[in-house]
C-alpha cells in the first residue's frame, strides 16, 4: 500500500492550496476598513534642535565672555582666558543710561532677560505647528 | 484545477500601494486584501478549523493590519509582517472561543470544510486538514507556513515569535506526527488521492 514520506509534505501542500473564504470577504473587509482610521506613528521631536542649543551655547559662552569682560581689573588676576578675554573685549562699551553707567549686574540681568524671551519665542513658534 | 488557483495578474508592488493607501486611496487597500485575503485566510483556518470563525479573525486581521500600516518599516517583507498579525490574531480568537463554547475539541477534530470543498483540489484539502487536526493548533499553523507558504525559519520566528530552536523541534514533530495521520488514519482511497496529485 502507498505511503507518504517527508518529501511528499511539500507536494501535498502545494498540491492542497490555500482554503477558499467567502466571495464577499474583500467587500466586508473593506466596509470596516472604510470607516477605520489609520494610526501615525507619533514623531517625538526635541523642543530645542541642535542649533538651538548651539545658539544658546554661544549666547551662554558670549554673556560669561561679556561678564568677565567688564568685570573691574584686578592687578592680580592669573586666569589666561580671563586676560584674553579682557583684551579682545575690553574696548566694548554700552550705551550710557540717564542714570549713568551700566552696572555689572544690569547688563547680566538684561542679557539674560533677553535670551528668555528669544527662546521662549522659539518655543511659542515650534508648538503652534 | 488551474481555475481554482487565486489570480495574480501583474499588479503593483505593494511597497508602491502602502503610500497610496497612506494618503486615502481607498482602492490601493481593496488590491491588497485581494492579492493576500487567500494566504491569511489559510492561516487563520489552520488555527481555527471552523468557516466563520476564520472568517472574522481574517476580517480582524486585515482591520488591524490598515491601522498599523503606518508603523509597516519594510524591515521585513509585507507578507512576513501580515502572517505576524493574522497569526496572532487567530490564536486570541481561538483563546477567546475556548473560553466562549465547550466543543472546542470537536471541532479541532472536525475541521469544517471551505467554500471550495466540491472540487477535486478541495477534497484533497479536507483529507490534508483531517491529518492535520491531529496536531495542535500551532503545529499545524508552522507546517503550513513551511511547507505551503514555504517560508524559511528565521520568517516563521518572526511570525511565531517562538524560538527558532524551537521552531525546528516542532517541525520535525509535527511532519512525524502529519505523516502519521495520513497513513494511519486515512483510508487508502484518501492517500491515493493524496499522491496521485503529484
Amino acid at each position: 500500500m502507498a505511503e507518504l514520506h517527508d518529501q511528499d509534505l511539500d507536494r501535498l501542500f502545494r498540491n492542497a492550496g490555500h482554503h477558499q473564504p467567502a466571495s464577499d470577504l474583500t467587500a466586508r473587509i473593506m466596509s470596516r476598513v472604510a470607516v477605520t482610521p489609520v494610526m501615525r506613528p507619533t514623531e517625538v521631536k526635541p523642543l530645542i534642535g541642535k542649533w538651538g542649543w548651539g545658539a544658546i551655547l554661544l549666547g551662554l559662552i558670549g554673556f560669561v565672555g561679556l561678564l568677565i569682560a567688564m568685570a573691574p581689573a584686578q592687578s592680580n588676576s592669573t586666569s589666561p582666558i580671563a586676560d584674553m578675554l579682557r583684551n579682545t573685549l575690553g574696548n566694548l562699551t554700552l550705551p550710557t543710561l540717564p542714570a549713568g553707567e551700566w552696572p555689572l549686574w544690569l547688563a547680566g540681568a538684561s542679557a539674560g532677560a533677553l535670551l528668555f524671551v528669544l527662546l521662549d519665542k522659539v518655543l511659542a513658534r515650534r508648538n503652534s505647528f | 484545477m488551474s481555475s481554482l488557483r487565486h489570480t495574480r495578474t501583474p499588479v503593483m508592488d505593494v511597497a508602491t500601494l502602502i503610500p497610496q493607501i497612506l494618503a486615502g486611496n481607498g482602492n490601493a487597500y481593496a488590491e491588497v486584501v485581494q492579492r493576500y485575503q487567500h494566504m491569511v485566510y489559510t492561516v487563520c483556518h489552520r488555527v481555527l478549523r471552523n468557516n466563520e470563525d476564520a472568517e472574522e479573525a481574517t476580517q480582524d486581521a486585515f482591520v488591524k493590519a490598515y491601522q498599523h500600516l503606518g508603523t509597516f518599516s519594510g524591515t521585513a517583507k509585507f507578507s512576513t509582517w501580515l502572517y505576524s498579525i493574522a497569526y496572532r490574531t487567530a490564536i486570541s480568537h481561538g483563546r477567546k472561543r475556548k473560553h466562549d463554547t465547550t466543543s472546542v475539541d470537536e471541532l479541532a477534530h472536525h475541521p469544517q470544510a471551505d467554500h471550495d470543498d466540491g472540487s477535486e483540489r478541495g477534497e484533497l484539502r479536507q483529507h490534508l486538514d483531517r491529518a492535520l487536526a491531529t496536531l495542535s493548533a500551532e503545529d499545524a499553523s508552522l507546517l503550513s507556513f513551511f511547507h505551503l507558504e514555504e517560508m524559511s525559519v528565521e520568517e516563521i520566528v518572526t511570525v511565531t515569535g517562538l524560538g527558532a530552536s524551537n521552531v525546528k523541534v516542532k517541525l520535525h514533530r509535527g511532519r512525524k506526527k502529519l505523516l502519521e495521520a495520513l497513513n494511519h488514519e486515512l483510508g487508502p482511497e484518501a492517500r491515493e488521492l493524496l499522491l496521485a496529485h503529484g
